[in-house]
Parts: structure tokens; C-alpha cells; sequence
């Protein structure tokens, strides 16, 4: 038999109920916004030397600031702020559905929009 | 046995399990991501030390310079350094001394007579320190309002002190020594002081390029040229010229009573590249020198014909600034850690000193 001859899946045989795609379409909005503050982490890591005059946010900054120049109290905020604001999200995913899925799709896209600044930007 | 979660626990239990599927998560990134990008940066991470040096101050004979380093430490969560090295201009890797281990320096300015040399620290404090005395203490002049004044200057009468941070203008009056004024509404981005030591330009948020007065910080007149977000400015000694470096893109060079643009007609903005924060006039104002086709060159333009008289290549890395020596040298620092001397009339090889804090660093 060949390939061609397989039977076809349905396009949504992944996702049997709208409340399940619902809940895909969240938790990949989720992880990407993970994603995304992920890679910020990393690249103030790996730019520590440079990060005081390449960071623009005034809280980043002060943060490096009263730190004297280290990173990690920069990485810690960020860190911690990544999980309250992922964890405001589930919550209000549980809470109500299509509200977290909002909430998410508009942090994701700002992530979107932080993530092609810090790579092209 | 209870069985039954009231809301309350089950609200509770709900925030624990959020907050430890967002850990996780966070957590499952970090170390994906670690997997995937350390193996290419590891060699650049394991850098023992980063060097780079911001500012250098030149002895009237130029057999001396004080120059302000900042290094990083990569072996220890030590941060960024900052110090100022003195250091002799023979040799390729010159011998450091630091004078003032006490201080945090963030800028540096050279003051009124050679030897004076102003500071700007982290903690915002301003110092004044003397060059003829080795080991004379440094004297506190203010403070700035706010951490780590970025770009400070002295007027030529030595009269006046002006600080920016990342937010503030300030100046002072060191003849009284006190704050004569500051400014921070209008978010000023960069500051020259004009030769005649009664007048500056400053660069503000709102791209405006306005003139005030040294005394007051009354506006005098707003420069018809805006410039966006510029990051240097300087004035020719004559104070007929001044140019504006912006941080996206162009190097304006301004007729300074006229406001109007002192290139010619047909000059295009070229090779200056918009990255670089460099701007200096030689000592007669015949030359200018401004970041070149990238960060670590040079462009020297020659202000008497308009025309780019050649580039300066050699740095590894970003150049953070130049001072002329005299006419025909001038000293380039950058981030690469060292200091070229170039001879702009017989285009010779530069000599290059590298500054090793290694030993400082420990």
C-alpha cells in the first residue's frame, strides 16, 4: 500500500471538542510566552557586559543599577514575573475560557513583538 | 476524614498548581534553551574578563593618561568594575596604577587646567581630582540627582559643571557649589557645553536641539534642525560648529549661529555609521572625527575642504570615544580594551597599547 493510499485525517482529529482546540490554542500561546521570556533571559546572560547600556526598559535598568552592574537581580524579576503572569493566566483560563485565551493571545503577541525587536531590532 | 475541598482551599489549590505548572515550565524552557544555545556562546561566556575602556584623559606632555576602565570579572558575580588606571603612553602593555581604588566612576570629564579631572560616580556623587598631586585625595563637589551621570562636562572658564543621567541635567556652580539648575521634564538625551561658557546646546526626548544658557538653563532659542535621539555632541573650538551624533541614524553638523546644516549641499551621510557615539574636533576645529563604516573605525573629515580625508581602522571592537593629542595624533579607546595612537598625517600603523586589568581583576 502506498503512502497515498492511507486514509485521510479529519483536520480537527487531533482536537475531538472545541473546549480541547480551545485549550491547545492556549497552552501554545502559553508556552510561546514562556518561550519568549525565556530567550530574553538567555540574551541578558549571555550580554551581562553590555546589558547597562543596551537595556531600555527605566525598571531593567534601575534593577542593574542598584544591583551594581549584576544581571541577577534583572534575571530574578524577569523569572518571577514569568511565572506570576503565567500563572494569572491559567487561572483565569480556568477560571473562564475564552477570557485566558484573550488575555494570552494579546501577551503573546507583545512577546511576538519583544522577540523580532530582540532579534532584529 | 474530610473529603470535601471548601472554595477556599480549592481557590488556594488552584493558585499553588498554577504557580507550579508555570514553574515548571519556566524551568523546561531554561534548560532547553541552555541545551541549545550555550554550546555555541560557551567560549564568549567563559571569557575570563571583559574589558573596555569609556574615557582618557590625556597628560599636557602626553607622556601620561588617566583612563576610566570598566571590566567584568566572568569568574564571579562580581558585576561591572569601574576605575580609573593610570597609566603611562610608551610600551604596549603599559603599567597600571590605580590612584583612586574608593571611587565607583560612570564619566569623566577634563576641567579647566589639564591636571583637573571632574568625576561622575554610580552613586551620583561628583568629585574633582587633582593630576599634578599623586595621591591627593579627591575633593566631593555635589551630587547628581539621581545614579551614575552618563555624560558630564566643564565649561572652558571652569565655572560650571554639567551632569546627565538618564534622566537629569543638572548643573552646578563650582564657584559657589551649588546646584544652579537642573532639568528633567523635557527628558534631555545629550549635552555640549558651547565654548564661550555661557550658552549649551541640549538634546531633548521630543527630538528639539535647544540652545539655554549656561547660568540659568533659560531657553535661548530652539535650533531649527530637530535631531532625533542623539547620543554626542560637541562644539568646535571657535564654537561656530556644532555636531550632533543620533542614535538612529545621521551626524549633523551645525552652523551653530545659523542652526542651519554646515555640510554642503551635496554631502551624503557617509560612512558615518548611526551606531557609533563619536564626535570630536581637533584642537584648531580644521578636523572632525566621527564613528566611521562601523562601530570599531573612524572617519576623519577635514572641515576646511568638506571632504572625508580617510578612515582609521584597527579596533576589534566598538570605539568609545577619541581625544586629540595635538593636531596631527589622536588616541582612540574602545571596547576592545585598548588605546591606538594614530598619526594622521604620515599614516602610519597605530601603536597600540592594550590595557591588561587582568591583575586588577585578580
Amino acid at each position: 500500500m502506498s503512502v497515498s493510499h492511507l486514509p485521510r485525517l479529519p483536520a480537527d482529529a487531533m482536537f475531538a471538542s472545541p473546549a480541547q482546540r480551545r485549550a491547545a490554542i492556549f497552552f501554545a500561546l502559553w508556552l510561546f510566552i514562556i518561550f519568549v521570556s525565556v530567550i530574553d533571559g538567555y540574551l541578558v546572560f549571555r550580554f551581562r557586559h553590555l546589558i547597562h547600556i543596551t537595556e531600555l526598559n527605566p525598571v531593567g535598568r534601575l534593577l542593574i543599577h542598584a544591583t551594581g552592574g549584576q544581571v541577577w537581580g534583572l534575571l530574578g524579576v524577569k523569572f518571577a514575573g514569568t511565572i506570576v503572569a503565567c500563572s494569572v493566566l491559567l487561572l483565569m483560563y480556568w477560571k473562564q475560557a475564552a477570557v485566558g485565551i484573550w488575555f494570552a493571545a494579546a501577551l503573546a503577541v507583545l512577546q511576538l513583538s519583544l522577540l523580532l525587536f530582540l532579534l532584529f531590532g | 476524614m474530610r473529603l470535601v475541598l471548601n472554595l477556599s482551599e480549592w481557590k488556594f489549590l488552584q493558585v499553588v498548581s498554577a504557580l507550579l505548572s508555570s514553574l515548571a515550565a519556566v524551568s523546561l524552557f531554561t534548560v532547553l534553551v541552555g541545551f541549545v544555545l550555550l554550546p555555541a556562546d560557551i567560549k564568549t561566556i567563559r571569557q575570563p574578563l571583559y574589558a573596555s575602556i569609556i574615557h582618557c584623559h590625556l597628560s599636557p606632555d602626553s607622556q601620561q593618561a588617566v583612563s576610566l576602565i570598566w571590566y567584568m570579572p566572568f569568574s564571579t558575580a562580581a558585576g561591572w568594575q569601574h576605575q580609573f588606571v593610570r597609566h603611562g603612553l610608551a610600551g604596549e602593555r603599559p603599567e597600571l596604577q590605580m590612584p583612586w581604588p574608593q571611587l565607583r566612576p560612570s564619566s569623566a570629564a577634563p576641567g579647566k587646567s589639564p591636571d583637573e579631572l571632574f568625576v561622575g560616580c554610580w552613586d551620583g556623587r561628583l568629585w574633582k581630582l587633582d593630576l599634578s598631586q599623586s595621591g591627593a585625595a579627591p575633593q566631593q563637589l555635589g551630587k547628581h540627582p539621581e545614579l551614575g551621570p552618563h555624560s558630564l562636562a566643564c565649561s572652558r572658564d571652569g565655572r560650571w559643571l554639567a551632569s546627565l543621567g538618564p534622566k537629569f541635567l543638572q548643573v552646578l556652580d563650582l564657584a559657589s557649589g551649588k546646584v544652579a539648575w537642573s532639568l528633567d521634564r523635557e527628558m534631555p538625551r545629550c549635552f555640549a557645553i558651547h565654548p564661550d561658557s555661557r550658552r549649551m546646546l541640549v538634546n531633548l526626548a521630543d527630538a528639539r536641539v535647544v540652545e539655554l544658557e549656561l547660568a540659568t538653563g533659560e531657553a535661548l532659542r530652539t535650533i531649527a534642525a530637530p535631531c532625533e535621539s542623539a547620543t554626542h555632541a560637541s562644539f568646535s573650538p571657535d564654537g561656530r560648529l556644532a555636531v550632533l551624533v543620533s542614535a538612529v541614524g545621521g551626524l549633523h553638523l551645525l552652523n551653530w549661529e545659523t542652526g542651519l546644516s554646515a555640510w554642503p549641499a551635496d554631502w551624503r551621510d557617509c560612512p558615518h555609521q548611526f551606531r557609533s557615539c563619536v564626535a570630536q574636533f581637533s584642537p584648531s576645529g580644521d578636523r572632525l572625527i566621527t564613528g566611521g563604516g562601523d562601530t570599531s573605525t573612524l572617519a576623519v573629515w577635514n572641515l576646511r575642504t568638506m571632504r572625508l580625508e580617510g578612515e582609521l581602522r584597527g579596533h576589534a571592537k566598538s570605539i568609545n570615544g577619541v581625544t586629540f593629542l595635538d593636531e596631527q595624533r589622536v588616541c582612540s579607546f574602545s571596547a576592545d580594551g585598548t588605546i591606538r595612537i594614530w598619526d594622521l598625517a604620515g599614516r602610519s600603523p597605530p601603536r597600540v597599547l592594550t590595557i591588561d586589568v587582568t591583575p586588577l581583576a585578580g
